[in-house]
């Protein structure tokens, strides 16, 4: 195998590696519940309302590792006259796990929460008489289910992108085996060498952002959650992908087809500038509130990968443009002379 | 470094950049690059484009 394709070939490899890593270290600490509480609370009612203490606070959990977290809540009363809200607090701060108040079932209703080593969380059962109907004094009985569980939505992205990445891995293997260069004429040498520059580009893209990914993972600082983290590498890393390649005239597609520059262009760009026309109101809520919005770092690689990929195009049209006019000039100044 | 020897014997024989790119298999944009030269040419790409200039290889890539 020649030297260039060795590199590339040991890079692909360290990407396989660094997601396979990754799984594996997420996969053991997902998906189980940090603590689990269940029982039957008996609720008293006394002249339509709640008699004594409509709370009930249940043992606090200390979270052991920085993360995403479920906190998921089942309630049933046997008799539905008591409706039950489950507030959350995280350090002293309160969250509430909206439940639907239906007559006859209770939701089962979680809440998605980022938490850091160390943190309190205490789940609280606050009471109220059903809206439906008049309440009848006398004793309810609530059950109830409460768990803290770690999100697993990490181990399972991550593992489909494993297997993603192997199997685009082993893909390429194949096909740049069997491939024949010769009957290729989609791109000429130049091209060729800057999509290659590209592609060399969107990787190191894609392992920086791994790298910074995992660091945070090790350092107990998880800035977002893995699906977010799928969207947050496959965006920019196609961005630079069809930017490298589309400024140095190689085109995303099979072959030279101006038109749709021309089209996809002003598109992209008015799909980013929607996009984040519809976001920026939800962040500066965000902003205002100071809550801590999961999705952040996902509405940005995807609205910015919009917004630059359609730039480049406008501009990379325009300069072609240009660069056409200035030469059909000098052809027709030597003609002249 | 441009390359205005490409550039003058093309227009000799009253080419346009897309009829010699066309004739040597390349894009457009390929011999533009080698004319302003920000992108050098591999030998076989060389030795196509002297073939439909009828020049040699000193012609028009040596100094």
């Amino acid at each position: 195998m020649k030297k260039k394709y060795t590199k590339y070939a040991v890079l692909a490899a360290l990407l396989v590696f660094i997601t396979f890593l990754l799984s594996m270290a997420v996969v053991n600490n997902s998906g189980k519940p940090v603590s689990t509480y269940s029982g039957i609370v008996k609720v008293t009612t006394a002249n339509g309302q709640i008699a004594g203490n409509d709370l009930y606070e249940l043992p606090s959990t200390i979270i052991k590792d920085s993360g995403v977290y479920h906190l998921f809540a089942d309630m049933e009363c046997e008799d539905y006259m008591v409706d039950t809200e489950v507030d959350s607090l995280v350090n002293g701060n309160d969250s509430v796990l909206a439940f639907e108040e239906g007559r006859y079932l209770y939701k089962l209703s979680s809440l998605k929460a980022s938490l850091n080593k160390d943190d309190e969380v205490t789940m609280c059962l606050r009471f109220k008489p059903s809206e439906d109907e008049p309440i009848k004094d006398g004793d309810h009985y609530v059950e109830y289910t409460v768990q803290v569980m770690r999100d697993n939505t990490l181990s399972t992205f991550t593992a489909a992108f494993s297997f993603g990445s192997v199997l685009v891995g082993v893909i390429s293997f194949v096909l740049f085996f069997i491939s024949d260069k010769k009957k290729s004429k989609g791109f000429d040498e130049m091209q060729l060498m800057y999509r290659g520059q590209a592609a060399l580009s969107a990787l190191l893209t894609c392992l920086v952002i791994l790298l910074g990914f995992m660091f945070c993972f090790f350092m107990e600082v998880i800035p977002f959650d893995a699906a977010t983290l799928v969207t947050v590498i496959f965006y920019p890393s196609l961005g630079v992908f069809i930017i490298h390649a589309d400024s140095h005239d190689a085109y995303t597609v099979f072959k030279e087809n101006t038109t749709n520059r021309k089209i996809i262009g002003p598109l992209f760009l008015a799909v980013g500038i929607i996009t984040t026309a519809m976001f920026l109101p939800q962040l500066f809520l965000v902003i205002r509130n100071q809550e801590k919005m999961l999705e952040l770092p996902r509405y940005i690689a995807s609205n910015s990968f919009f917004l630059m990929v359609g730039i480049e195009m406008i501009i990379k049209t325009h300069s072609d443009k240009k660069e056409a006019e200035l030469e059909a000039r000098m052809e027709t100044e030597n003609e002249e002379s | 470094m441009k390359n205005l020897k490409l550039k003058s014997a093309r227009a000799a024989l009253d080419l346009s950049q897309q009829e010699l790119a066309d004739k040597v298999g390349v894009s457009r944009q390929t011999i533009n690059a080698i004319e302003k030269g920000d992108y050098n040419p591999s030998i076989n790409l060389c030795i196509a484009i002297c073939k439909v200039l009828g020049k040699t290889l000193d012609d028009l890539f040596w100094d």
